[in-house]
């Protein structure tokens, strides 16, 4: 490997160099050259130094080095790579074991480049286009009899641009070779493809917002008609007025949720489906995750606006603290994706509506060059971390409510 | 039974309360008049458990009412003072 370079297509025309942090290009073994099939490489790439990649999920790093000597050494189902900056000192980067790879596989070079995309702002400023990256192997000697070298575009040139350009050339006494299009697992977001089953409740947010009413008014009405003083006459605990209240609220909410989840998901899906999206599959348990884990949220969500309904006594302010909390963030990070990245992802971490994790169900992959952002299905939490985050505020406002119901006058 | 000892009470600069002292014995009407700004209501809230006195006690037969487990069925059981002493939602 003498070199790897890469471009994108630039607006007015013509393309600029640039450098494709994920671009690869090295040796690779195939067990076909159908897309999808089982496959071991050792390779280069644009920024992330030497790696060996199996399979699409396996990643492996090695020496920091943009250019230099690859090799792979197969025995069996087991595959070494080595890497070395001057094909003497050689560093083992990795072994794998792969019992799909046939006993007798296509080998070459290759050379790969993925979507290209970038933002300034959220993810609806997000531009992308497919780039193009052009590897030399300087010194390329074949021994094994009988056989000789062939040039192929795998995949299809879906892509757009992945078409002209791409292919190989000899160099003296190498080749250089030009790709585009990428070796790796399939994303969601800007630089992938298809949407998660999130996107069929990306309308929760309403039923949040009218049970954050309904559920701040389950107390203010009481502050507000005097009717607290009965109540609390009544049933002078005041710690279990409060956890009478959020109790009741908490279940019909989450029977409500859990009925329109379990009506939306599947429903929405086949909507999507019926019209031509990729709706990314996911297992009956994942699916079952996300219903619950969303009429949970629904739930909380109504528990959270009694304590601090209780705290503020005021229905209208409660309602504005409850939907800037929760509502707020998750309309502009997800369904309306409109704020800075860096910020959706603070607010997904720290305000309650980080508990939209649990509707998470595609994996974000460091070594595939993308766009994660909620809007496209990938949380900066994991869903139970995620929903940790909504519990510790519902106890915090609960813990308030208590405080303040106890210690004031009715 | 209920004893009200050395209530203290202020809202803002008014001093609802200050020193109110009396037993209200089972079995016996007991009558409770003053004129306005007296202390009244303030001395039922206090006794009901929903204001929070400054200083001093009331309990209704020997406990505080916030710690009353139930406290309808308490008070109706064996006296007559729950209906006079009942909270008008206007308090």
């Amino acid at each position: 490997m003498t070199s790897l370079t890469s471009t994108v297509p630039v607006p007015s025309g013509g393309a600029q160099r640039t450098v494709v942090p994920w671009a690869k290009a090295g040796i690779i073994f195939k067990a076909s050259l159908t897309p999808g099939s089982a496959y071991v490489a050792i390779m280069v790439t644009g920024s992330h130094g030497i790696r060996m990649q199996d399979d699409f999920t396996g990643d492996i790093a090695g020496p920091a080095m943009r250019a230099g000597w690859l090799r792979l050494v197969r025995a069996g189902a087991t595959i070494t790579g080595y890497g070395s900056p001057d094909g003497v000192r050689w560093t083992r980067v990795g072994t794998v074991t792969l019992p799909e790879l046939p006993p007798t596989v296509p080998g070459g070079l290759f050379a790969t480049s993925p979507q290209y995309s970038q933002t300034s702002d959220g993810v609806a400023s997000i531009s992308g286009s497919p780039s193009q990256s052009t590897a030399v192997f300087g010194q390329v000697t074949l021994t094994w009899h009988g056989s000789t070298w062939t040039g192929t575009n795998v995949g299809g040139s879906s892509g757009g641009a992945a078409g002209p350009g791409t292919g190989y050339s000899r160099t003296g006494s190498g080749f250089a070779i030009t790709g585009s299009g990428d070796i790796a697992p399939a994303t969601s977001g800007a630089s992938g493809i298809g949407v998660t089953i999130a996107q069929t409740l990306s309308g929760v947010f309403i039923a949040l917002i009218i049970l954050a009413v309904i559920g701040a008014m389950f107390i203010t009405a009481e502050y507000r008609r005097g009717l607290i003083r009965v109540t609390l006459a009544a049933c002078p605990r005041r710690g279990q007025v409060l956890a009478a209240k959020a109790a009741v609220i908490g279940l019909v909410a989450f029977a409500a949720g859990l009925a329109g989840a379990s009506v939306a998901v599947p429903l929405g899906q086949r909507l999507l489906r019926s019209h031509g999206a990729y709706v990314w599959p996911v297992t009956a348990l994942t699916e079952l995750r996300v219903i619950v884990g969303t009429a949970a949220v629904i739930a909380l969500c109504a528990v959270l606006a009694v304590a601090i309904g209780t705290v503020l006594r005021r229905g209208a302010a409660a309602d504005a603290a409850v939907i800037a909390l929760i509502v707020v963030p998750y309309v502009l990070t997800v369904p309306i994706p409109v704020l800075p990245l860096g910020v959706a992802d603070w607010l997904m971490r720290v305000t309650p509506a980080a508990a939209f994790a649990v509707e998470q169900t595609v994996i974000q992959y460091p070594q595939v060059d993308d766009v994660y952002a909620p809007a496209y299905g990938y949380y900066p939490l994991a869903a139970w971390a995620g929903f940790a985050v909504l519990c510790a505020w519902v106890a915090l406002a609960l813990a308030l409510g208590y405080v303040t119901l106890s210690r004031r006058d009715a | 039974m209920i004893e009200v000892r050395k209530l203290r009470k202020r809202f803002g600069p008014a001093l609802a309360l200050d020193g109110m002292t009396f037993t209200a014995l089972p079995g016996r009407v007991t009558g409770f008049a003053g004129p306005n700004g007296a202390g009244k209501s303030t001395t039922m809230r206090v006794i009901l458990g929903l204001d929070r006195p400054d200083s001093g006690t009331a309990v209704v037969e020997g406990q505080p009412y916030r710690s009353l487990e139930d406290a309808y069925l308490e008070l109706t059981r064996d006296s007559a003072e729950f209906q006079e002493t009942a909270p008008s939602p206007s308090g």
